[in-house]
């Protein structure tokens, strides 16, 4: 398996491995994944749940829970190593050169705090800036991201804002010091289909900017068509497929990004028939020796009770013995 | 991993999780079983005067001493666990009754009821529980019955505020729209749908609350309002053994005792039984 | 034939007396469903569109307007015809995680509706019970479960179990499938659409996904602030919007099988703001 050495990369993770105690031994929820985002790339991590998208954002930000092992594996950030940082380091870079944001920014926001002094409170910890200068700064950031009348809305509190306004002050937050990386963790689920296109036109402008390398977590296949650059198709804690976002919806090879496509229905035109994948996603202790999407897969056979390889295929592979054909 | 270090480990566990319920158990227990087995427990009956004998100290004979008129104290401390466990058991099942149900029919009918009920509550839980419980007994008469329904009376609004605010939770969940959507009666939503589902913390509050009713009722003997002699109580035991601490200072501390221990189970018991069910309930929604 | 009649309806929450400060939250709708007919309700938050299901359902009174059912008025109903309502109008809720019991089996969630209306004996109903379990895809031996022994997948399918155990005649679901993974999506959504054709449902359906209305109605109403901007069939409206709201609307759903030019334009702040 081929690990590519891009120290100009912005993320790198390499052959990570997570698991969780377990009665009967411990259970791997996240098996080597690899994934690397350059600087200015969105690259988007799709999964069910149970795919590991979401502990993977976590072990990047060191905040998996107290449980979680990481059994092997690599994370870069610019060529850092992240895993084995003491706390301190670890405070240093979060909301400094990594910023996260998170799916609910009500609950991610401090209802007794104002919110320009949560959007400033980056400058103090990590600049030494002082509070009355933070605010103004802040003021100017709620400014950047499209809040109209920044300077009233500074002085309120999170409740009094729409989830739409709520999550941009969470983007604003996040790039007070202008961070190398943004995570974002499913933050348009919780809102309505208008705020989403203003809050990802928001962060295309971010990225378009500064430069930041934005890496997002979502199950929202359409989301990621129309947003991202580059995309890894998680399932059962491995990656099946990877590649650039108009080849993979084009013509996906793995049978579970086919799949998943064709169980989405359609806005645009009329759909006959959805796709139903037969069976469910199964739990960490039950997967079966080899591929772990065999038992669902219509194309299985014997081959795949060994666990397939990539291909070699360039910027698109996947990871399956019978993958379609290039068109 | 060996047998002697995996059975370790699971005493550990189960300590950790069970430790404080399992005191409570026990000294619950006792109480229970002394109260029970009174007949066949205490070796001496708790009324046989023998006054040439008073105030011995503890003795082979008399294990924790004779009281003024030369009453075993040992047996009457046991006979007096009943009276107490009686009490408790009573107005605890008054207040629980009777509060559930009340601050379940405010919360679901609203509106008027729900604040006539409620402010009944609070004239209630404004007056001292004592006080209550002395104008209660006087307005209807000094003996363990009134004891038990004052007391009980004097529960019943914390039950109520609890059951209240527990069934206003359990409305807003959706399986209760769904109730209604399929034409379920009023009464059959209050019994299946939302009893079952806010019993537990009332339960942890009966058990505290029982603690509380023991020494409610000691206290109401120890005025000379609950239990009337020649039945023993801790309370009356207590208020005797007031006079006599310098000459025989067990009379008063034996009781006091049994009553401290009588109540922390009960408290720990309370406690348990809490750490017991919360969990329980996370880890099912 | 029309089943189902909304007149006018309108919703207020504020209390009686004082100029309203907020909006109504459904403002003089007007639909009718035909029998065997698929509505679907779309709009995002705010819309209404929780609180118009919630008053045809019959949980929340309009304070104007009327609802027809069969050509009866629901407020104005006999206790029998009442009766009848319960039986015939069902639901399927938003929530799989809050609409069960949690202290009751599978077997009890679902005799209930058939107790209630006082189906049948106890062997006849287990035997329904038994029935409608298979017709949803699960094992009888579910009837001995608890709601939160199941995953998402299987308690929506026991939610629509527990609708349909009356036969009933007009079944209303509210975001049936939001909470659930989008390969149970897809196992749910065609479970609906066999259901409904197997037993010659009249269903509305409610969601904020417009791909999922799409996908299960026939007819379709947009919601905006309580009140209806566009509606009609499903192909024509989602084909070619009229009303600008619509338009925003569609333009701004992610659509995976809709090629699309990677450098869209930001998004225009005149409709809506946020």
């Amino acid at each position: 398996m081929t690990v590519e050495c891009n120290s100009s990369a912005t993320l790198e993770i390499s052959n990570l491995s997570i698991e969780f105690p377990g009665r009967t031994g411990p259970r791997r929820v996240v098996e080597r994944m690899s994934l690397t985002v350059a600087p200015g790339e969105i690259v988007a991590i799709i999964g069910e749940s149970g795919s590991g998208k979401t502990l993977t954002a976590l072990s990047v930000l060191g905040l998996l829970p107290r449980q979680a092992r990481i059994r092997s594996g690599s994370i870069l950030l610019k060529g850092h190593p992240l895993i084995g940082l003491t706390a301190q380091e670890r405070r240093s870079i979060l909301g400094n050169r990594i910023a996260f944001i998170p799916q609910d920014a009500l609950r991610a926001l401090n209802p007794t705090l104002i919110v320009a002094d949560q959007v400033g409170e980056p400058f103090v910890l990590h600049r030494g800036t002082a509070w009355a200068a933070a605010r103004c700064l802040a003021v100017e950031l709620l400014r950047s991201v499209h809040l109209r009348d920044p300077e009233q809305r500074a002085k309120e509190y999170p409740h009094q804002y729409s989830g739409g306004m709520q999550q941009r002050a969470m983007v604003a937050m996040g790039l007070a010091l202008e961070p190398e990386l943004l995570i974002a963790d499913e933050p348009t689920t919780a809102l309505d289909v208008t705020v989403q296109a203003q809050v990802l036109a928001l962060l295309r402008e971010v990225r378009e900017e500064h430069g930041t390398a934005i890496l997002f977590i979502t199950h929202d296949l359409g989301l990621v068509a129309d947003f991202c650059d580059r995309v890894y198709v998680m399932y059962a804690g491995r990656v099946v497929e990877e590649g650039p976002v108009e080849e993979i919806f084009v013509s996906p090879r793995h049978p579970y990004t086919y799949a998943l496509l064709s169980a989405t229905p359609s806005v645009g035109e009329r759909t006959p028939e959805l796709l139903a994948i037969p069976g469910q996603i199964p739990q960490p202790h039950e997967l079966p020796e080899g591929c772990a999407f065999a038992p669902r897969c219509v194309r299985a056979e014997a081959r795949c009770s060994v666990d397939p390889l990539f291909d070699t295929g360039g910027a698109h592979r996947t990871r399956c013995w019978f993958p379609e054909r290039r068109s | 991993m060996s047998l002697s270090t995996e059975m370790a480990r699971s005493i550990r566990w189960t300590w950790r999780r069970h430790g404080i319920l399992s005191i409570g158990g026990v000294l619950v227990g006792l109480v229970v079983l002394a109260a029970l087995g009174a007949d066949l427990i205490a070796p001496h009956s708790p009324y046989e005067l023998d006054v040439a004998r008073m105030l011995q100290p503890p003795s082979l004979v008399n294990w924790l001493g004779t009281d003024e008129v030369g009453r075993d104290v040992f047996s009457r401390t046991i006979y007096a666990a009943r009276i107490s466990v009686e009490v408790a058991l009573v107005a605890v099942g008054v207040g629980l009754v009777g509060g559930t149900l009340i601050g379940v029919f405010a919360a679901y009918f609203g509106g008027f009821v729900d604040m006539a009920l409620m402010r009944l509550m609070e004239l209630l839980f404004s007056v001292p529980a004592i006080l209550l419980a002395v104008i209660l007994m006087a307005s209807l008469g000094t003996n363990i019955l009134n004891a038990m329904i004052a007391i009980g009376i004097i529960f019943i609004p914390g039950f109520a505020r609890l059951a209240r605010a527990t069934t206003m939770d359990a409305l807003r969940q959706q399986y209760i729209e769904a109730a209604r959507v399929i034409g379920m009666s009023d009464i059959r939503i209050i019994f299946r749908e939302i009893l079952p589902n806010i019993l537990a913390p009332s339960l942890v509050e009966a058990a505290v609350a029982f603690a509380y009713a023991v020494l409610l009722e000691s206290a109401l003997s120890f005025l000379g309002l609950g239990a009337q002699p020649p039945e023993p109580s801790w309370g009356n035991m207590i208020n005797t053994g007031r006079g006599f601490m310098a000459q025989a200072p067990w009379l008063g501390i034996v009781p006091g005792t049994a009553l401290f221990l009588c109540v922390l189970g009960f408290n720990l018991l309370g406690d348990g039984l809490r750490d017991l069910l919360d969990p329980h309930l996370r880890e099912s929604q | 034939m029309t089943l189902l009649v909304l007149d006018d309806l309108t919703k207020s929450f504020d209390t009686a007396g004082f100029a309203s400060r907020n909006p109504p939250a459904v403002r003089k709708v007007t639909l009718s469903v035909d029998r065997g007919g698929t509505l679907g309700i779309v709009g995002e938050s705010g819309s209404g569109k929780s609180t118009l299901l919630r008053m045809i359902l019959r949980l929340v009174r309009p304070s104007s307007g009327r609802i027809l059912y069969g050509s009866r008025d629901v407020w104005k109903m006999s206790r029998a015809e009442l009766r009848a309502f319960r039986r015939e109008v069902q639901a399927i809720f938003q929530d799989p995680a809050s609409s069960f019991n949690p202290r009751q089996t599978i077997g009890a969630i679902l005799s209930a509706p058939l107790e209630v209306h006082g189906l049948g004996d106890a062997r006849q109903r287990a035997w329904r019970v038994s029935e409608t379990l298979t017709q949803v895809g699960l094992p009888s031996d579910f009837i001995r479960r608890y709601p939160h022994q199941l995953s998402g997948g299987q308690r929506q399918r026991v939610a629509i179990a527990r609708a349909i155990i009356l036969r009933p005649m007009l079944v209303l679901a509210d975001e049936p499938t939001s909470a659930l993974d989008v390969s149970v999506q897809a196992q749910i959504l065609n479970l609906f659409r066999a259901t409904q054709r197997e037993l010659g449902l009249t269903t509305i359906f409610v969601s904020h996904n417009l791909a999922v209305i799409r996908y299960l109605s026939d007819q379709v109403a947009v919601m905006r602030q309580g009140e209806i901007v566009e509606s009609g069939a499903t192909e024509i409206v989602f084909s070619a919007p009229r009303h600008p709201y619509t338009r925003a609307l569609l333009d701004a759903v992610p659509d995976p099988h809709r090629r699309r030019s990677s450098t869209r334009a930001t998004h225009p702040e005149g409709v809506m703001n946020a």
